[in-house]
């Protein structure tokens, strides 16, 4: 092997050099490229994951948003029925209280009006006999002597014939 | 400087003479015909030093010879280390703007693997090897580069030369890239294919049996058998190309950017060093390719 002689080889130097160049190896495997490209490996998954995740996370907010919405239209549909129907009633009450208010009104009228008639009917008949009563008294103290009994009794009816 | 010229005519010459018996070698005996040949550019380059095609010993440690490659090899591991350590610590869910730019890097990355491979699987397996070749070499080729860097010397030697400017590094890599490659076509589509795909058994066993339908095959299949053994030399030749592509072309742009330096100093080398700088980005990507296809091709179910 002239040729490797001329070019200075030499088994010790070669060997030493092998070794430089597995000791570079090692160290790069297992001091730099080993750990980097785990987590070069690790943060990939995880920028993944939580590029998943977002998408989910979003997909699940627009079906909270929709549900949301969806439970508040319902809520406002049925708030609106029962305040339509808490109207209807109201104007019933209403209504049935005014009938009734009538009714009893027109009740105390008739009943006063029939009180009124009575008490009149009781103060003319009282009033007639205590006026009868009077003036038979007072015709009797003014003819007492001039009439005869069964004249006077005569006059008195037609009077009080007259009267009514 | 002209010490090195005469080293490598030396090392033609005398395959069994060490490295440092012939520096001394030459120091003594041939230094007047070397300052025949180049003694005047020599004188007139004092400060500049003269590229070698190998990396020069700058000190042994029990007879292992640590070569400025060599050096600045272990600042670029060093410096792989740092960075990996700082990533380590600055790794978090939320990315800083450091680790924002690591992580493009490693997915480019990945997109690239996977135009090559086809396959996720696949490209996750490989990854850690083709992006470490890339980054080691990458360094590598632009530690050499460094402004001044060649101008640091120890014992009238270039204290760091670019660790890919060596075929130490560069064949260590190839090795590495191809048998690594074998080693992975095995696990995952076996050994008994592994196995013939080189020498391919299983196309010699079929002949007895569709001989019948096709008498062809007693033709067709001892050309696949051969194939399969050529196969064996091509794997050869990767290692060859892998290695010696990288080498020449960090080592020819070193020697550019000093001629280019020599001539004019200032201003000049500038759109050479981009040029350089780039090169050290494409022949890593290309090293780091091709180990890639390599990868994929052994681990490719073969169709026959």
């Amino acid at each position: 092997m002239e040729i490797l002689e001329l070019f200075g080889v030499d088994w010790k130097l070669l060997i030493a050099q092998l070794v430089n160049f597995i000791v570079v190896v090692l160290v790069l495997w297992f001091f730099a490229l080993k750990p980097l490209t785990k987590t070069m490996q690790k943060r990939n998954d995880e920028i993944s994951k939580g590029l998943a995740d977002a998408k989910s996370a979003q997909e699940r907010l627009n079906q909270v948003e929709r549900d949301a919405k969806d439970k508040l239209n319902k809520t406002k549909n049925e708030a609106m029925v029962i305040l339509e129907e808490a109207k209807k009633q109201a104007e019933k009450s209403k209504q049935e209280n005014v009938v009734k208010t009538k009714e009893e009104v027109a009740k105390l009228i008739t009943k006063a009006k029939e009180q009124i008639n009575s008490e009149k009917d009781a103060m003319i008949s009282q009033a007639k006999t205590e006026l009868a009563g009077t003036i038979s008294l007072a015709l009797e103290k003014i003819l007492s002597s001039q009439l005869s009994k069964e004249l006077d009794k005569k006059y008195i009816d037609k009077v009080l014939k007259d009267l009514k | 400087m002209s010490l090195e010229i005469n080293n490598n005519q030396d090392i033609l010459g005398n395959i069994s003479n060490s490295l440092q018996e012939e520096v001394e070698v030459t120091g003594e005996h041939q230094i007047d015909a070397s300052q025949l040949e180049y003694g005047e550019t020599a004188y007139e380059e004092e400060g500049e030093h003269e590229h070698t095609l190998f990396a020069e010993t700058l000190f042994n440690i029990g007879g292992f010879p640590v070569t400025n490659s060599l050096l600045t090899s272990w600042v670029a591991v060093f410096l792989i280390i740092i960075l990996s350590l700082v990533i380590r610590v600055k790794t978090s869910r939320v990315p800083s703007r450091f680790q924002s730019f690591i992580e493009t890097i490693i997915a480019g990355a990945y997109t690239m693997m996977d135009m090559v491979t086809n396959d996720r699987k696949k490209s996750e397996k490989i990854f850690p090897i083709i992006f470490s070749i890339f980054i080691f070499i990458l360094i590598n080729n632009w530690l050499g580069l460094f402004p001044g860097i060649g101008s640091i010397t120890y014992n009238h030697t270039v204290l760091f030369r670019g660790g890919t400017a060596d075929l130490n590094t560069t064949l260590a890599l190839g090795l590495f890239g191809v048998i690594a490659a074998n080693i992975f076509g095995i696990v995952m589509v076996g050994g008994w294919q592994w196995f013939n795909k080189f020498v391919n058994l299983k196309t010699i066993l079929e002949i007895p049996r569709k001989i019948g339908k096709e008498p062809t095959v007693v033709l067709i299949n001892p050309i696949n058998f051969f194939v399969g053994l050529v196969e064996i030399i091509s794997e050869v030749a990767k290692v060859a190309s892998l290695s010696f592509r990288l080498f020449g072309n960090v080592f020819a742009g070193e020697v550019l950017l000093a001629s280019i330096s020599a001539m004019l100093a200032y201003g000049v080398p500038l759109p050479f060093m981009f040029l350089e700088i780039i090169v050290g980005i494409i022949q890593a990507l290309i090293f780091a390719i091709l180990t890639l296809v390599y990868f994929t091709i052994a681990s490719t179910e073969h169709e026959h």
